[in-house]
């Protein structure tokens, strides 16, 4: 905000009204990427996996950075913690002792009960506030991480998560029962039955968050304990390797099925892919990113695609035998 | 080279900067409005071909059709509040034709000027939809011309009635014809009653939507059926597949289409207030050269932020690059198949050990005259023909091979090539 509005104090810029600020973020996307761009990069590589190491050593990675439709980035993880106790095998009700201390170490759902009953109106928002605030060790970050929560971890549901005219329910399940202490619980929810850890929980609306990386992101964040491999492969399929949408790619292939036999498998790739990449949507902010070089995604692993061809020609007689 | 920047130049808005462009890209974004929200979110496109129309004289003509401004799904226009001034455009042509290489042969349209400062909007507007016959075409419109249409357009010309019409021009008598007349006629002017198309016997009295160009229900269509329906069919591609070889021209009535892979200097002539010396861009010489990626986000990056925060510019480079990547990958696929075919045989003679020096030699020229075509051209000793050969294959070949990853991995044609060199090699000494 102050590179966007340079000839402005911090009190102006902090009493700027809500719809100003949409306003300043549609007219600088550029400021926008490039804050969010610092301010991840700080976080990976300062917080997550600096000296603190505040979810542990983070052995294997996965993370996606993802636009919504209005632009915004965020972005999408998966993290595997070295040492981490075992949570395969897990049957529904309490946790094991060790697994409990490490997830309830970790991943926060309570909020303190003053915070929770506090006004919402009369909270600033966190990123009107000149960061930092306050650091992890300081007397005061147990306040600030709690104002956060308050401000930034509780759900709200709206026309995104629920449709308010059919009552639907909510879409991430809120609100949740109250927990005493964590357990496992057998959950029907996107017409499945799966098992989730679900923590110590005083507060219905409260997102899992965890105290340290709130602190310092001021954003918001959902963190997830996956129960077994099935979950890992959901989550990475259906939210960090989530596919473009594209309403016209599915009537794409669906007429190019049509004349499939005349085409060679060649020329139909390549005709699925002048379709679909094409007349791609875009945000600014997206666009920003992609053409200033900055990464999309990475990982600890890389994945290597050894071709058939070039296997053909170098052993053109095997190939024959096969 | 971009820090110098004029205020002629500077106080312009995206329509105004657009009048006086040379080249005219197809692509252009919108803002649209989304849980109370407003962000600029915009669209890419990609055209084989012709996708640029070229002025020779500027500013452009009210019914030039070149231009495409989209309103948000509330009927808001992205330009509500930037009217157009004839005046700026004005005294930014003079500084232009003064400093601007690019302008320096480009005429000044006095017609247009003073169309466009006769009226505030000079476009059809959203309420101005003309008659149209069962075609969905206008009885005025030239019959489209080139090969088979793509797909589509057909159905966005039925729905999508964005046609500009011709705004009545003052007599062509005694018109300035310099930038120094236009400016004095523009202050003989002075004060003046403007009237949204007040000449427009269309013109609706009680409308008060500003916008600029008519486009339907852009919710329900893509921006694309939208361009090809504003082009009227002008800007069909007359071959399917890319690295075509169509013709670098192709003038259709009014209107100058250009292969967009093929103006030179495009950057400065699409974008005279980003690059207003008519330098700076991809195709400037330097002395190190650099790719048209490195060049963007270098520009992307510059502390002053122009090129950043002009929307109109990340849509255009970000459509440009995009295409190019899916264009070279599509290339790679196919001079693949070349290189299997003239590959295959010869592995197959080295592995059966049946292979004969001149058949090796001639194999691999033919390879090289497949891939290149240009390159077929060079004369030397074989010596010379073995170092082309192989700087081609490793250096030229394997970087577009490399960027293609999904298919291939370059390390395992690095060392088929390295491989097949070596062979060749050892056969000709």
């Amino acid at each position: 905000m102050a590179n966007a509005l340079p000839y402005k104090t911090d009190g102006e810029i902090a009493g700027v009204a809500k719809t100003q600020r949409n306003d300043i973020l549609a007219e600088n996307p550029d400021l926008a990427v490039s804050h969010f761009y610092h301010r991840w990069t700080a976080l990976w590589d300062e917080i997550i996996n600096g000296d603190s190491k505040t979810l542990g050593h983070v052995e294997d990675f996965f993370w996606r950075i993802e636009f919504q439709a209005r632009g915004s980035p965020h972005v999408h993880m998966m993290l595997w913690i070295k040492d981490a106790p075992e949570c395969s095998g897990l049957s529904e009700g309490p946790l094991p002792k060790v697994l409990r201390a490490f997830i309830e170490l970790k991943v926060s759902t309570n909020i303190s009960p003053a915070m929770a009953e506090l006004d919402m109106s009369s909270l600033r928002h966190p990123c009107t506030f000149p960061t930092p605030v306050a650091t992890p060790g300081d007397q005061y970050f147990d306040a600030h991480v709690q104002s956060l929560a308050r401000v930034a971890q509780v759900h709200e549901c709206t026309a995104f998560c629920s449709d308010t005219k059919r009552r639907t329910a909510c879409r991430f399940g809120f609100p949740q029962e109250l927990q005493h202490e964590s357990v496992v619980q057998t959950v029907f929810r996107h017409n499945k039955t799966k098992m989730v850890i679900s923590t110590q929980r005083n507060h219905p609306r409260v997102n899992a968050y965890n105290p340290s990386i709130l602190g310092c992101w001021e954003g918001n964040m959902y963190i997830q304990c996956l129960v077994d491999a099935c979950g890992a492969a959901v989550y990475t399929a259906s939210y960090v390797c989530k596919q473009e949408k594209n309403k016209n790619s599915s009537r794409t292939l669906y007429k190019l099925s049509k004349n499939a036999s005349s085409l060679s498998v060649k020329q139909q790739s390549r005709k699925v892919m002048i379709r679909v990449l094409n007349p791609r949507e875009v945000s600014m902010q997206e666009a920003l990113w992609n053409r200033s070089d900055r990464p999309l995604c990475r990982s600890s692993r890389e994945v290597l695609t050894v071709p058939a061809l070039l296997l053909q020609l170098k052993n053109p007689g095997e190939r024959d035998e096969d | 080279m971009f820090d110098h920047y004029s205020d002629e130049l500077a106080i312009l808005n995206p329509l105004e900067t657009a009048l006086f462009s040379i080249v005219i890209p197809a692509n252009r974004m919108f803002r649209r409005h989304r849980y109370q929200q407003t962000h600029a979110v915009g669209q890419t496109l990609t055209f084989w071909n012709s996708t640029q129309s070229v002025a020779q004289s500027l500013p452009r003509a009210p019914n030039d059709s070149s231009f495409l401004l989209l309103t948000d799904e509330h009927g808001k226009s992205v330009l509500d509040d930037t009217p157009l001034r004839a005046a700026a455009i004005a005294s930014a042509l003079k500084y232009l034709k003064e400093k601007n290489e690019q302008y320096e042969t480009v005429a000044i349209n006095t017609e247009s000027m003073h169309a466009l400062e006769r009226t505030l909007c000079p476009f059809l507007t959203e309420r101005d939809a003309e008659p149209r016959d069962e075609e969905g075409m206008n009885s005025s419109e030239a019959p489209p011309v080139g090969g088979s249409s793509p797909e589509g357009t057909r159905d966005t010309v039925l729905r999508t009635p964005c046609v500009p019409r011709e705004q009545p021009l003052p007599p062509a008598d005694g018109q300035p014809t310099t930038t120094d007349d236009v400016e004095s006629a523009l202050r003989d002017e002075q004060p003046r009653c403007i009237h949204r198309n007040r000449f427009n016997p269309a013109w609706v009295a009680d409308t008060e939507t500003p916008h600029v160009f008519v486009v339907g229900d852009n919710e329900q269509n893509t921006l694309r059926s939208l361009v090809l329906a504003a082009f009227r069919g002008k800007n069909r591609r007359s071959n399917s597949e890319p690295g075509h070889g169509a013709p670098t021209v192709i003038d259709r009535g009014s209107l100058t289409f250009v292969n967009a892979s093929e103006v030179s200097s495009k950057y400065e002539k699409a974008f005279p207030t980003l690059f207003h010396l008519g330098k700076g861009g991809p195709s400037f010489e330097r002395p190190r050269k650099v790719s048209e990626n490195e060049l963007i986000t270098h520009l992307l990056r510059l502390n002053h932020r122009r090129f950043a925060t002009n929307a109109q510019f990340v849509y255009y480079i970000h459509c440009m690059i995009q295409w190019r990547s899916v264009n070279r990958v599509t290339a790679v696929l196919s001079e693949l198949a070349t290189f299997q075919d003239v590959l295959t045989p010869l592995f197959q003679a080295l592995e059966e050990g049946e292979a004969h020096p001149v058949d090796l030699k001639k194999t691999l020229e033919t390879c090289v005259e497949k891939l290149t075509l240009q390159f077929s051209t060079i004369k030397g000793s074989p010596g010379f023909w073995r170092h082309e050969s192989r700087k081609l294959l490793v250096h030229s070949m394997l970087p577009h091979h490399a960027e293609a990853n999904v298919f291939h991995d370059p390390e395992c044609g690095r060392y088929v090539l390295d491989r097949l060199y070596g062979q060749c090699s050892a056969i000709q000494d």
